[in-house]
């Protein structure tokens, strides 16, 4: 069987088998989602929070199923989402620093759900989803044709990615400029945050994440074989831009979803593929399993901490991705000099 | 397996590289293209090996054009090694081999004893079965050519193309990649074509030598019809004695000076002996 | 990065390059060009003013109140966009000159982010700092991103790849902005406030902040001027520039100090205004050529005029009511960016 060999993180740790990896941070993960529904502005009892997400029927029954149960549900399909996403995206453009942010997803987004949130803000909410989810697809339609000639390069498509990703950010800085009047939700959303999202959220996602990830696992393949450098993959017989924007159009479609749910969370997808490649190397088939559950745990992690950290505040989840992935995102930089 | 190019025209964007080129590479045999930097020889390799497409003209594999084929019918018969390959972070050379299975495999189902096999036998046909568990990275460069090329080899196609294969090798690596070639052909009877820079060991490997001139092809047959000093002088610009080498017998050039270029005849002669001009 | 006419290729930056006569051109124009809109934003508000009323205020003369507008209001602003324009088209063309890549700019490197993150902080902590306080702070914010982004995405050793450079700068300037807002989200207060500011502009723009900048804008435009022709040197590559006797580092470590001092104070006056420093910096060398001596000062009079002219433009968004003009420079520049973006050359 073609497996990449994982490399050891250090010599004299012996380097531990996928699923030890997966087990040991699923485990990980189902522990921290049942603190993590006790954890609230309003303090829940861990027991009783417990058994009324399980379906007993005490007084945090409402609170439990309508707010908490929801969010760390929300935290798993996002953060597999993100985490899956991330990880295609960086096989395709060929560079670790490359995420959805950068060719164009939660940037379009942003412009989506900013317009209706401030230019229309009478919309209902369920139209926000569609909003920044049609926002997102949209952004990574410009950004591919704009890369396009002769064939969309990795690195055209990286560039103008952040190209189009300026000029969303200069649209959304426009509205809120012109419409200023609800900027603080605006910001929030922007910021990506889970609060105040329900079952209905959670309904809303679930299915691309369901659909999408097996649908991205199937290619990952041919992920590996475009690693080799576009020449040589379609020596071996890869349909090199079919590939490409059939495993992008997916993986944006995956992350657009959880977007549009959870507003623009950032350095999930840019930091969850990186902390599974080097635990499991750099076969896709391996690792992007394992990346999503890095992306759930960096959820669960962020989304906890935002409420736990001072309470009556809800902060938003993506600050906090952002201040755990900033500075490991600054480590890797420094250590991926080439 | 027959591979045929048909008056190709090759252009990067609006500047055109090749112009009218047609080329029958001989079955069973060792050609390589040889010509000076920019005549455009590395190109119609691309072209050849579908990896660029022409503007006008067609590569025929096997009876059908190689732009209507998928990309995987033409991986199953024809590989193509190009000039620069990365290898993955800390891949083991058996793992890049296996990336040769690719054209022969469907996407999650598990290897079949025919991959096995062909795996095991394209790094025994290179020698790489003993370095099999070693890190590509860690090669020096002629085995690192190596492994790449078992990876051809284990796509098990009739015909090899390989793009400047000893470029960065040092003399020794050199030999050792052009034997490893030589004896494939001898062995395997499979059809090599390689771009070379280096005209003498092109002399020594090759069976064909296709010249080629300013995105045009200048002369082509074996190479004792092929390397003369009037070649040398109009194609490369080198005033050149050419000789039996002492030990093989294959031509053997030797560069005296520089020719200005108002001395080399521009207009293509005729093509020299077993030359197949379609 | 082979992208012709980008930053620096080898073959163009000789000296040779420099082309005087459109040097000349093009000086003659921009200053036209910079007095039309130095004038027509000095014209053009909630209360218009005609040609003769602006002069008029200039001199003293007239409407009292017009002078009044014209002298304390709008004077101090039209100077601050000349400026600030100045200051970070300079800083822009020091940054590609230093890391030989096209994409280099304050604002994609994350310097801006880093000035704004620092000074957003101050804000928050202590409510009110002003004048040389609040430049030193941009200074120490500007600084540590220069430092560290250009460190981190390996300039100095080996050209760093401007796709490289790009997605370094896009995610520190994320992660920076994350920051930022986290601060903002903590004080809730004055919100909208601090995020025109964050747009970036010269709204209101005072004399006092004009002596603040005025200083630092004199000793960076020195340097850049003093350093170009090393910044003409290190085009050729490092290794060519250590070889013909230039010390790489001090003038890395010059640039980079010379960068600070413009965009930091600029961005501690009027907040991040967007990618003059990218396009104005490639627009000039289309012009002039790639020699320093001549798109330094060039970019920085085009600079001055870009920024004007997006004041004026500014007032069109809301029209009675004032917008950020940094507005106008990021909904120009973002899709200059593309262009950019779309001309690289697809190597590998």
């Amino acid at each position: 069987m073609a497996v990449l060999a994982a490399r050891p993180l250090r010599p004299w740790v012996v380097a531990p088998t996928l699923p030890v990896l997966l087990a040991v941070l699923g485990g990980a993960a189902v522990v921290l989602s049942i603190f993590s529904l006790a954890i609230s502005g309003a303090h829940l009892p861990l027991w009783p929070a417990l058994q009324a997400a399980v379906g007993a029927d005490n007084r945090y029954g409402p609170v439990i199923r309508n707010s908490q149960l929801p969010r760390v549900l929300l935290c798993w399909v996002v953060g597999c989402s993100l985490g899956v996403a991330g990880g295609v995206t960086q096989g395709v453009i060929r560079n670790p620093l490359a995420s959805p942010d950068v060719i164009g997803v939660s940037k379009g987004a942003g412009v989506g759900a900013a317009l209706l949130l401030l230019v229309l803000p009478t919309a209902p909410v369920i139209a926000i989803p569609i909003a920044a989810f049609s926002g997102g697809l949209l952004a990574f339609v410009a950004v591919y044709l704009f890369a396009y000639r002769q064939g969309a390069s990795p690195v055209r498509l990286a560039l103008t990615g952040i190209a189009v990703g300026a000029i969303c950010d200069s649209i959304v800085r426009f509205l809120l400029v012109k419409w200023p009047i609800d900027i603080n939700a605006a910001l929030i959303w922007l910021v990506g945050s889970l609060y105040g999202r329900t079952q209905v959220d959670v309904l809303e996602v679930l299915p691309w994440m369901l659909v999408l990830t097996p649908a991205l696992l199937f290619f990952a393949h041919r992920l590996d074989v475009l690693g080799l450098g576009d020449d040589l993959a379609i020596g071996l017989g890869e349909p090199v831009e079919r590939t490409r924007l059939v495993t992008l159009l997916l993986a944006v479609s995956l992350a657009s979803a959880a977007v549009a749910v959870a507003g623009a969370i950032g350095f999930v997808g840019l930091v969850a593929p990186h902390i599974a490649r080097r635990l499991v190397g750099g076969q896709h088939l391996r690792y992007l399993p394992l990346s999503a559950l890095v992306g759930v745990l960096l959820m669960l992690i962020a989304d906890s901490l935002g409420r736990g950290i001072h309470p009556p505040l809800d902060v938003p989840a993506g600050l906090i991705t952002a201040l755990i992935g900033g500075p490991f995102f600054l480590y890797l930089l420094a250590r991926i000099v080439r | 397996m027959k591979l045929t190019a048909d008056s190709l025209v090759l252009a990067y964007g609006p500047k055109v590289i090749v112009d009218g080129v047609s080329i029958r590479i001989p079955e069973g045999r060792i050609s390589v293209l040889i010509g000076p930097n920019g005549s455009g020889k590395s190109t119609i390799l691309r072209a050849l090996s579908r990896l660029l497409k022409p503007q006008s003209g067609q590569v025929v594999l096997d009876g059908h054009s190689i732009q209507t084929m998928t990309t995987r019918e033409v991986a199953r018969k024809l590989a193509i090694l190009p000039q620069q390959s990365t290898a993955p972070e800390a891949i083991t050379v058996e793992n890049l081999v296996w990336y040769g299975r690719h054209p022969h495999r469907r996407a999650i189902l598990p290897p079949t004893p025919a991959d096995r096999r062909a795996v095991g036998w394209a790094m025994a046909a290179t020698g790489m079965d003993k370095f099999r568990a070693r890190p590509v990275d860690e090669l020096s460069g002629g085995q690192r050519q190596r492994a790449w090329i078992s990876l051809a080899l284990a796509q098990e196609t009739d015909i090899l193309l390989l793009d400047e294969p000893t470029t960065f090798l040092d003399l020794s690596h050199q030999l050792d990649v052009l034997e490893l070639c030589a004896e494939l052909n001898r062995e395997q009877g499979k059809t090599i074509v390689m771009v070379l820079h280096d005209i003498n060991l092109a002399a020594e490997y090759a069976h064909h030598l296709f010249v080629i001139r300013s995105g045009c092809l200048h002369t082509e047959g074996d190479p004792p019809a092929v390397l003369t000093s009037d070649l040398l002088r109009d194609v490369f610009g080198v005033e050149a004695r050419v000789m039996p080498h002492p030990v093989t017998g294959a031509p053997l050039c030797i560069p005296l000076r520089k020719v200005p270029r108002e001395d080399r005849r521009p207009h293509r002669p005729a093509v020299v002996e077993n030359g197949g001009s379609l | 990065m082979a992208s012709s006419g980008s930053a620096a290729t080898t073959s163009d930056v000789l000296p040779a390059r420099a082309r005087y006569p459109a040097g000349v051109l093009v000086a003659l124009a921009g200053t036209g060009l910079l007095l039309v809109a130095a004038f027509w934003d000095l014209a053009i508000g909630a209360r218009p003013l005609s040609a003769s009323q602006v002069v008029g205020g200039l001199f003293g003369h007239g409407n009292v109140l017009d002078v009044e507008i014209v002298r304390s209001i709008r004077l101090p602003r039209v100077l601050m966009a000349a400026v600030i324009g100045l200051d970070l088209a300079m800083s822009g063309v020091i940054m590609q000159g230093l890391t030989a890549n096209p994409l280099a700019a304050p604002d994609i490197v994350g310097v801006s982010a880093g000035a704004a993150l620092v000074v957003v902080a101050a804000a928050t902590v202590f409510a009110q700092i002003h004048g040389t306080a609040l430049v030193l702070l941009g200074f120490a914010g500007a600084g540590i991103a220069a430092f560290g982004v250009l460190g981190l995405a390996g300039v100095g050793q080996g050209r760093t790849s401007p796709v490289r450079m790009a997605l370094a700068g896009v995610t520190v300037t994320a992660m920076l902005l994350a920051f930022t807002q986290a601060l903002l989200l903590l004080h809730q207060n004055g919100t909208a406030g601090i995020f025109f500011w964050l747009v970036g502009g010269v709204n209101f723009a005072q004399w006092s902040d004009l002596l603040v900048i005025l200083p630092w804008t004199a000793i960076g435009a020195a340097g850049a001027m003093l350093l170009a022709v090393a910044l003409n040197i290190l085009a050729l590559g490092d290794d060519v520039a250590r070889g013909v006797g230039l010390n790489v580092d001090r003038t890395r470590l010059l640039g980079v100090l010379c960068v600070v001092c413009l965009a930091g104070a600029a961005v501690a006056v009027s907040g991040p205004v967007a990618f003059i420093g990218l396009i104005v910096p490639h627009t000039t060398r289309r012009l002039v050529g790639n020699n320093h001596l001549l798109v330094i000062p060039l970019a920085g009079l085009l600079g001055a005029t870009l920024l004007t002219f997006a004041d004026v433009g500014a007032r069109f968004v809301q029209f009675p009511f004032e917008t950020p003009s940094g507005i106008v420079t990021a909904l120009l520049g973002a899709p200059f960016f593309l262009y950019l973006a779309r001309r690289h050359r697809a190597s590998a």
